[in-house]
Order: C-alpha cells, then sequence, then structure tokens
C-alpha cells in the first residue's frame, strides 16, 4: 500500500507571517528527515525564497504561459536540506484571475502524481492572505489539504481573517474539505497577546498548536535569505520552530471549528478592548479573567 | 423565480449577437471562449432559422480565449483579434462583446479599444458578460450604446422621421416582417421609419437616428429604457405603445403616431381607409370557410411581454375568439409585471382572459390542467374546445393535451423557417387569419 501523504495548508492574514512560519516549518520537518514540499499558493510567488537564498523560482504558470502542456517535473526546484519548493505563481496584479492560476496549478499536481513518484512524506500549503475567490479555497476543498493551520496574531484584523477561514473550514466540512488543526499564534510578544489569542481559541472550539514569539533572530535570518532553521539552528527562536514541526508531524486529528458570527466576533473584541483600556489604567492587572 | 425548465430565451451575449446578426454590414467580435458564439447562435437560430446574416453562426470572430488567458488576462488576445478582424471581415460597423468569464476577470476593454485605437472604421464596446441579463435586456443595452457611443446626436430634427424600436431579432421571430409591414405602413402617412434590422436599412440609417422627432417602441418593457436614457442624450420623445396586429390595432397604431408628429389628419385617414378596405375585401373572402369550419376556437397566448397581450387582443377584438390564458414566459420585476397589468387591464375584451406570468414550460400545460373545470372532474363543464395555442413551438404537447392547433409565434420556433412573414399591421392581421385557418384545415 502508498504511504499516506501528510497535506497542509497554512492559512491567515496578509503579512502576518504564513511564509516565514511555513519556510522554518518545512526547514525543521526536512531536519526531522521527512521528504518535505513547500507549495506556495500566492501570486506574489515569495513562500521559499528563504529556503533557496532568497532567490525567486520560474513558476507553474510562468510555465503555463509559455507552454500549454508542463511537466510537474519542471517546475520544482530543490532547497534548503532537499526541500521541493514549488510556486503557483499568478498573472500580474490588476489583471487576469490568480484564483483561477492557483485551481489550475494545484490540479496540474494532483493530476501528475508527482507527490507519489518524489515519494514526499508531507506537503505544506502556503497560502495567500485573503481567501477573496474560490480559487484561494481549493487547497481546503476537495480533499487536497487535510490539516489547515492558521497563522494569528492577537490583533483584530488578523483574528478577524482567521474566523473568517474557520467559516470557509466549516462550510466544506462535511463534504471531504479539510479540517482546523489549530492556530500558529506569531508574534507573540506584549503581555496580554497570549491571553487573547487563548480566548479566541476557546471560544471557537480549537486549540493553539505553537506561540511563535516575534524575534529578531528571524529577521536576521531572513536578511541572508535564509530560514532561522538554516542561519540560526542554535536559536531560541529555531527551538521553537523544530517544537512546531514536531506536533505538526505527529499531529492526526483535526475538527470543524466553531466560528463566531460577526456581531458576536465584535462583541468579543470589544470586551477585550475595554479589558485592555481599563489595565492601562492600572484599573485591573493583566491575568484577571474577564 | 423557479427552476426554468425550457428556456425561452437566451443571455444576454446571445440576444445582442442575434441583434448584431442583422444590423447592416455590422460586424461583431466576441472576447470570450470558443463555445459562447457557437452555442449562442444555434440558439438564435431557434427564432425560425434566423441564419446568419452579414455576420452571424460561426462566422463571428472570437478571441477563443483558452485557461491561461484566464489566468493572466485575455487582453493581448483580444487585441489580436481585433486586428485580425479589420484585416479579413469587411464590416462598416465592429463591435466587442465581452463573455461571463471575460467580464469575471474583468479584461479592461476600454483600455484595449484606446490602444488599438480607431480604425477607419467604427468599433465600439458593449460589455455583454451572460450573466448580467436574457437576450432581451442584451437588445435593449445594445440599442442603448449604439445611441451612446455611435449615433450623433442632432439638434435640428426631421419632422417626418421615426425609429422603431422593441422587437429582438430572433427572440420576436416575425421581428423583420413585422417591421416591414410597419415601415410600409407608416410611409403611406409621410412617415419614414429607420428600423435597422429591415434590408433596405444601411448603416446611414443608424448613423440619422439621432435625427429622428421619434422613437416608437413596440414593447412595454424592452426598448423603454433606451428610449427613456436618449431622450435625455438626444432629445428625442418616445412613444411607448405595443404591436398593433390587425386593422383595429393597427389603426389605433397610425393615429398615436400621427397625434404624437402632428400629422395632416385628412391624409392619415385617407390612407388608413384604403388599407382597411383591402384588409376587409380579403376577410370577405375568408367568410364563406370561415362560416364553414368550426372556426371559433378557445385560445391560450404563450409569449413574451412584448407580444404576448398583442395577439390576445387580435383573438379577441379581431376575430372573436376567445382566449382563456394567456401566459407570459419572460423574467420581469414586479414594476414590469404592473406596466403589462396596466396594459391588459385598458384591453377591452369580450370576455376577459387570464393573464399569468410563468417562465416553465410544463408549468403552463399544469396550470391549465389544474384550473379549467374540464380537467378536474367528470361532470359536464364547458369544455375548453376546440382550443388552439399560439405558442412556442415548445408548447405541442399543451396543444396535444387541449387536443388542439398550435401556431409557432414565439420564440423558439422551429417546426416552421420565417424569412419575410410577420403579423403585424394590416398584412400580418391577414397573414395570422390565414395560418389560423390552415391550421384547422390542412388535413383535409
Ligand atoms: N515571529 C516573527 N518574528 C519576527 N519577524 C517575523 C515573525 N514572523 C514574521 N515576521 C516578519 O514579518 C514579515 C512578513 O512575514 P511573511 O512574509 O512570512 O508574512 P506572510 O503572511 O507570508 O505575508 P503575505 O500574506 O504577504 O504572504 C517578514 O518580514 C517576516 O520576517
Ligand atoms: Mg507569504
Amino acid at each position: 500500500m502508498a504511504k499516506k501523504i501528510k497535506q497542509v495548508a497554512i492559512y491567515g492574514k496578509g503579512g502576518i507571517g504564513k511564509s516565514t512560519t511555513t519556510s522554518n516549518l518545512s526547514a525543521a520537518l526536512s531536519k526531522m528527515g521527512l521528504k518535505v514540499m513547500q507549495f506556495g499558493c500566492d501570486p506574489k510567488s515569495d513562500s521559499t525564497n528563504t529556503l533557496r537564498d532568497g532567490k525567486y523560482i520560474p513558476t507553474v504558470l510562468d510555465s503555463l504561459r509559455e507552454k500549454t502542456v508542463i511537466k510537474a517535473q519542471d517546475v520544482i526546484f530543490k532547497g534548503f536540506n532537499g526541500i521541493y519548493c514549488v510556486e503557483a505563481g499568478g498573472p500580474a496584479p490588476g489583471v487576469g484571475c490568480a484564483g483561477r492560476g492557483i485551481i489550475t496549478a494545484v490540479e496540474l499536481f494532483k493530476q501528475q502524481r508527482v507527490f507519489e513518484e518524489l515519494d514526499i512524506d508531507i506537503v505544506i500549503y502556503d497560502v495567500l492572505g485573503d481567501v477573496v475567490c474560490g480559487g484561494f479555497a481549493v487547497p481546503i476543498r476537495e480533499g487536497i489539504a487535510e490539516h489547515v493551520f492558521t497563522v494569528s496574531s492577537a490583533d483584530f484584523m488578523s483574528i478577524y481573517a482567521s474566523n473568517n477561514l474557520f467559516k470557509g473550514i466549516s462550510k466544506y466540512s462535511s463534504s471531504g474539505g479539510a479540517l482546523l488543526g489549530g492556530v500558529i499564534a506569531n508574534s507573540m510578544g506584549t503581555p496580554y497577546s497570549r491571553e487573547i489569542i487563548d480566548d479566541f481559541a476557546a471560544k471557537t472550539h480549537t486549540q493553539i498548536i505553537e506561540y511563535v514569539p516575534r524575534s529578531v533572530t528571524v529577521t536576521q535570518s531572513e536578511l541572508q535569505g535564509k530560514t532561522t532553521i538554516e542561519a540560526a539552528p542554535e536559536s531560541v527562536q529555531a527551538g521553537i520552530y523544530r517544537s512546531l514541526a514536531a506536533k505538526i508531524a505527529s499531529h492526526e486529528k483535526s475538527n470543524s471549528p466553531s466560528p463566531m458570527e460577526i456581531t458576536q466576533l465584535r462583541e468579543w473584541a470589544a470586551k477585550w478592548g475595554d479589558y485592555l483600556l481599563a489595565a492601562e489604567q492600572g484599573k485591573v492587572s493583566i491575568g484577571a479573567s474577564i | 423565480m423557479a427552476y426554468i425548465e425550457r428556456p425561452r430565451f437566451s443571455c444576454m451575449l446571445g440576444g445582442v449577437l442575434a441583434t448584431l446578426s442583422a444590423l447592416p454590414r455590422t460586424i461583431p467580435i466576441i472576447h470570450g471562449a470558443q463555445g459562447c458564439g457557437g452555442n449562442l447562435s444555434a440558439a438564435y437560430s431557434l427564432g425560425g432559422y434566423l441564419g446568419a446574416g452579414y455576420c452571424g453562426n460561426s462566422g463571428v470572430p472570437s478571441s477563443n480565449i483558452g485557461e491561461s488567458d484566464i489566468i493572466f488576462g485575455g487582453g493581448e488576445k483580444l487585441i489580436r483579434e481585433i486586428n485580425s478582424t479589420f484585416e479579413v471581415m469587411d464590416g462598416d460597423l465592429y463591435v466587442v462583446t465581452t463573455t461571463c468569464m471575460t467580464d469575471i476577470i474583468g479584461d479592461d476593454i476600454k483600455g484595449i479599444l484606446n490602444e488599438v485605437g480607431q480604425k477607419d472604421k467604427p468599433i465600439l464596446f458593449i460589455d455583454t458578460g451572460g450573466f448580467k441579463g436574457n437576450s432581451y435586456y442584451g437588445y435593449t443595452k445594445l440599442i442603448q450604446e449604439l445611441f451612446a457611443q455611435y449615433i450623433p446626436q442632432k439638434n435640428t430634427k426631421q419632422n417626418n422621421l421615426v425609429n422603431i424600436f422593441g422587437l429582438v431579432p430572433g427572440y420576436d421571430p416575425y421581428f423583420r416582417g413585422d417591421l416591414e409591414e410597419l415601415k410600409r405602413i407608416l410611409e403611406l402617412v409621410g412617415v419614414e421609419a429607420n428600423t435597422f434590422f429591415t434590408h433596405d436599412q444601411t448603416q446611414q440609417n443608424i448613423l440619422r437616428a439621432g435625427e429622428a422627432s421619434l422613437n416608437i417602441v413596440l414593447s412595454r418593457v424592452y426598448g423603454p429604457e433606451a428610449a427613456i436614457a436618449v431622450k435625455d442624450t438626444h432629445g428625442i420623445d418616445y412613444l411607448i405603445t405595443d404591436l398593433p396586429i390587425g386593422n383595429l390595432a393597427t389603426v389605433g397604431f397610425v393615429w398615436q403616431v400621427a397625434e404624437k408628429l402632428g400629422l395632416d389628419r385628412e391624409k392619415v385617414s385617407k390612407a388608413l381607409y384604403q388599407e382597411t378596405d383591402s384588409y376587409f375585401k380579403y376577410i370577405d373572402r375568408a367568410t364563406d370557410l370561415i362560416a364553414d369550419t368550426d372556426f371559433q376556437n378557445y385560445a391560450v397566448v404563450i409569449a413574451n411581454a412584448t407580444e404576448a397581450l398583442p395577439y390576445a387582443k387580435y383573438l379577441d377584438n379581431e376575430i372573436g375568439w376567445i382566449t382563456g390564458y394567456i401566459f407570459i414566459t419572460d423574467e420581469l420585476t414586479e414594476e414590469q409585471k404592473n406596466a403589462i397589468r396596466q396594459v391588459f387591464d385598458d384591453i377591452e375584451f369580450s370576455i376577459r382572459p387570464e393573464l399569468v406570468f410563468e417562465t416553465d414550460t410544463y408549468r403552463i400545460q399544469q396550470y391549465i390542467e389544474q384550473n379549467n373545470p374540464q380537467f378536474k372532474s367528470d361532470a359536464y363543464y364547458e369544455t375548453f374546445s376546440p382550443a388552439f395555442v399560439l405558442g412556442s413551438t415548445i408548447d405541442r404537447k399543451l396543444a396535444e393535451v387541449l387536443n388542439g392547433g398550435l401556431l409557432s409565434i414565439s420564440f423558439p420556433v422551429i417546426n416552421r423557417i420565417i424569412l419575410a412573414k410577420g403579423y403585424a399591421g394590416f398584412k400580418g392581421g391577414l397573414n395570422l387569419l390565414e395560418d389560423l385557418i390552415t391550421g384547422q384545415i390542412s388535413g383535409r
């Protein structure tokens, strides 16, 4: 029997740290001895940069623009520690349909049975921030990815985006779509950010899979065109990414989340707003439950 | 709206392509995938085998975009297609039309037309994503766009020049015959008509449309919007009325126009008298046969919002048939339905039919079966017989259930070819009488 390939999709608000987290995750999984493919589903096509010394690779859709038939092998590039890097690519901003591009790129790989041929253990899709149309939902539909993780900070807009993603997941959950593995809490810095994100996870019946602090090591590594795993393997931050990787490697069971309705979400945010204001004025101390 | 089981229209682009195929020396350029042009010409050919015209059916240039054009934008393909079209297709007017997918991806056609530049021939753009509406809507928008982009505004109007709108090529299957007859009648009272679609028309007629002093719209719902817009931009007054069929309606129609244009009443009376006289001389010849045959029928009229009431009115007012039901088969807004209801209320029927808005073919039959007493019990009722269905060819089943005849007057018409025939005006009224009688004696 063919081995089961684990397929994971990473979503989250634009600029929140999806590509950084994904690349470090890929690097750490690869270091664990797994055969990893990172699939960037973003027209910016910068997902795998830090796995390849900051360099861009030709995308699936670039090749499609040139010829009608393309072989998946032509658009797979090896990165750090032999990680297979793929970028879906897309049109120039403002023309065409990036969503259709993602559908085409993902389908191409599915049809050509590339994962089986390369004997891959785990595929990680790094998906563009805002799921603006059906195309960007493809990795969570049709059983392409089984597990979705969302990268979120404690900022309201980021939580809002995650909540929207949860809605998408619940919508497809009964028809073989992906389920939610949990939240990767990124850029944890302030003392209350952990409380906020914990509360959000509790309200929506999911879990925080890892807390990733904001760290200058990440920035330094990025400036060298590398992941933290590659550039600073001994750092605390690299340890956190390794811990994340270990959890995701052994993650088996995802769930259908319970997203909040929009009014509920606003009220929830307003309560936190009041609480933070009170904390600032010294009326309550952080850590007291609300 | 329910699920429409057998549609009696196609999409906006379908209406626009049918209309463009009926315009003189006009070349459409479709920006879309291969299927749109072919399928939509198959659809409009169901209007009595409309045919290709100057540039229709498989002759229509299309950018034939594929998946990668969808992803990266189809602009370059369209530019190539426009340039090739100018090279090989000889026309007086070129019209770029879009399709669902190019509308979804938002290709910037106006920008492209600027880039391609005005050639020595005019090229227009109409945004026709099929999902925007049906073929009738497409027709209305095209007329509006012709005025907005192409027809010059003229301050001085020609007193006795009118434009006629409201009949959609193919989807009003007898449009050309109807327009020819109305044009002929208006000429008798000294009025020249731009019809856009009759064979005497050239681009000059379209370009001169801005000099007309009246837009006559033969439909309560398809065209008024354009006429109102044109009144603002081109200062042309409008008359929104109904397709006149037979003597009474046509006389009424001509008087409406005469009043709007302030025509010489005596001249109009004289011309109408001659027409009416001739009309009844023909009718007179048919009276023996009419008396012979079991001619008085119960009727069901099934047609679009433009044509249903005019046919029902003819049957009642002109030949004394009893129309039991009028079914209007388009998707209409409540506002549009009210406009129709108002016209309906104003028609004098000896026996008032029931007016039903129903888009589904099987539901039309169901409606009659559930509402007509003869289908409800075995007790004696005045049966709906003999019956005659004036509808589409797809209403044949209903005609069979009613054990009556069928005359295809509304789209789709596939059991006859329609070339020059029309049912409007005096001649059309006679044509209709011929066909209704023939329908009953053709088995002899
Ligand atoms: N934990 C962290 N510590 C420090 N910097 C971080 C951290 N996470 C992300 N960043 C920085 O934030 C910036 C945005 O991150 P990244 O490109 O990964 O976001 P993204 O979610 O993939 O964005 P997009 O939606 O545009 O694809 C980068 O410069 C990255 O180095
Ligand atoms: Mg990214």
